[in-house]
């Protein structure tokens, strides 16, 4: 194997964020450094020439409260995540994401951020096949084996969103801390992904020298019920079918402030819109989930080869919401 | 394609070297450091049959670059070895038929001693092994070694069970 690669230490953030920024595509960040060795044993993306490791530079791995927020060092592995207490009492939805994440080696291994922007797992891509993704004017997907592919969002590119913490955190209302060679400033998290309509190249809309910090995440008071479901081919450890991160509260009785986002199904966290408004609002009970559940796939577009996810995203809306249900602290029935 | 000094610890000793700073830990330990116990399988992080103890934590030697490894404790198969005993999950495995081909084993072995030390890593034994792929013997065997070594490790044998786990090192306190 060879190694294109040069590694620079630098002594700050900013330092960083500002060389990075000079040298547009040609360096990026190292993190934990998986997708880094993946990509540099396939060949399947342009590897950068100039690498910064950014653990070493500042701390980047830590959970802590402050100002009644939990806050966490973008470089915090995923099992870090899965292990915390505090996580679990005021975020669990976090933390079934966090522990649905690859294997306990890989949970070791990958921080938060480099989960948000892992690249699409879609297998034109990975094994380097000409693609919006790499520099082509095409997405091989629409027309080739799809089956993995995306049901909502109609294009151009149709590879699905697959960071599990990514779907809990946006259902959580998370602000990203980001640092730009200008200084720093907060984003929420769900406006991190970029639509492919926009820009079908990239999946983000972080610009060169722009680097995640910290995650911060207002904890759930316990009115609120919530929970993160994947659906997977091998239930060992696999990227998401489809997956589902719902939240919501009991506000006098009705469905409040749900938070629906679906993973598996579009290229960035898909709100099934029809289906929240169907039961926002809607006094609780039971009899109110089924159809909601029957309108989760609206608007669906399948491709050749992906319709069977339909039925999948209509059982996991309606499981999710049948389980957070149960553990309201109150319900009429 | 620069060497930079590198430098980590072992199974207990201190190695210094030369090597691209991007260079798998994986290629290093067997070709640098000389040890040949941890295996290649996938090279991407599917089959964990190089996987290794970084502080105390299961990570696939295959994904991890060897720069990461700088002032940390490595374990490979080779560290379990006490005094010329072998560990306890050493024995299990050969008592209780865990290893065929033996591509696998090393890996597996790795990987069930993190979880042994600390249980709370994992929901059970088989979501802590998922990512271990072995395709001779069917798994059974090796769960039933991993419970003798664990039954035989007892409270004694184990690392000690920390608050928040045992991989939390850095992370504040939550």
């Amino acid at each position: 194997m060879t190694y294109p690669f040069k590694i620079e230490r630098l002594a700050s953030l900013q330092a960083a964020a500002r060389r990075i920024a000079d040298l547009q595509g040609r360096a990026a960040i190292l993190g934990g450094g998986l997708e880094l060795l993946d990509f540099a044993r396939s060949g399947a993306d342009q590897t950068p020439e100039i690498l910064i490791p950014i653990r070493q530079i500042a701390p980047m791995s830590y959970i802590e409260t402050r100002s009644g927020e939990i806050r966490i060092g973008a470089g915090t592995s995923i099992a870090e995540i899965a292990d915390s207490t505090g996580i679990r009492r005021v975020a669990w939805p976090l933390t079934e994401s966090a522990n649905a994440v690859g294997s306990s080696q890989i949970r070791s291994q990958s921080t938060l951020a480099g989960n948000l922007l892992q690249r699409p797992r879609c297998w034109y891509f990975r094994n380097g096949i000409s693609c919006f993704k790499n520099g082509g004017n095409t997405c091989p997907a629409a027309t080739g084996d799809n089956r993995y592919h995306a049901i909502f969002g109609g294009g151009p590119t149709y590879s699905v969103f697959q960071s599990d913490p990514g779907l809990a955190l946006c259902a959580l209302q998370a602000t990203l801390v980001i640092v730009s060679p200008d200084g720093e400033r907060t984003m929420p998290v769900t406006d991190l992904y970029v639509d492919p309509k926009q820009d079908a190249s990239r999946e983000h809309v972080l610009k060169p020298g722009e680097i995640i910090r910290e995650i911060r995440i207002t904890p759930l008071t316990d009115r609120y019920v919530g929970t993160f479901m994947k659906i997977r081919e091998r239930s060992g450890f696999d990227f998401a079918t489809v997956s589902i991160a719902l939240i919501y509260n009991n506000f006098h009785g009705r469905f409040k402030d749900i938070r629906v986002y679906l993973g598996g199904v579009a290229p960035r966290p898909y709100v099934p819109e029809k289906a929240l408004n169907q039961i926002q609002y809607k006094k609780l009970g039971r009899g109110e989930i089924p159809p909601a559940a029957d309108l989760a796939a609206e608007g669906a577009a399948p491709l050749e080869h992906n319709a069977y996810k339909i039925p999948m995203v209509k059982r996991l809306f309606r499981e999710a919401f049948e389980v957070t249900y149960e553990k309201l602290s109150w319900r009429p029935d | 394609m620069d060497k930079a000094p590198v430098s980590f610890r072992i199974n207990g000793k201190t190695w210094s070297g030369s090597v691209h700073p991007l260079k798998r830990l994986l290629d290093t330990i067997r070709e640098d450091v000389g040890l040949t116990g941890t295996k290649e399988g996938c090279g991407e992080g599917e089959c964990g049959a190089c996987t290794v103890l970084l502080d105390g934590s299961p990570v696939m030697s295959c994904l991890v670059p060897t720069c990461q490894a700088e002032g940390k404790e490595v374990t490979t198969i080779e560290g379990l070895v006490r005094d010329g005993e072998l560990h306890p999950m050493q024995d299990c495995f050969i008592q209780e038929g865990g290893a065929q081909c033996g591509i696998c084993t090393p890996g597996m072995i790795m990987a069930a001693v993190a979880y042994a030390n600390d249980p709370d890593s994992a929901e059970d034994m088989r979501e802590a092994l998922a990512g271990n792929l072995c395709r001779c013997t069917g798994y059974t065997r090796i769960y039933e070694a991993v419970r003798c070594a664990m039954e035989k490790m007892g409270d004694s044998g184990r690392s000690g069970k920390k608050d928040e786990g045992s991989r939390k090192k850095k992370a504040g306190a939550t």
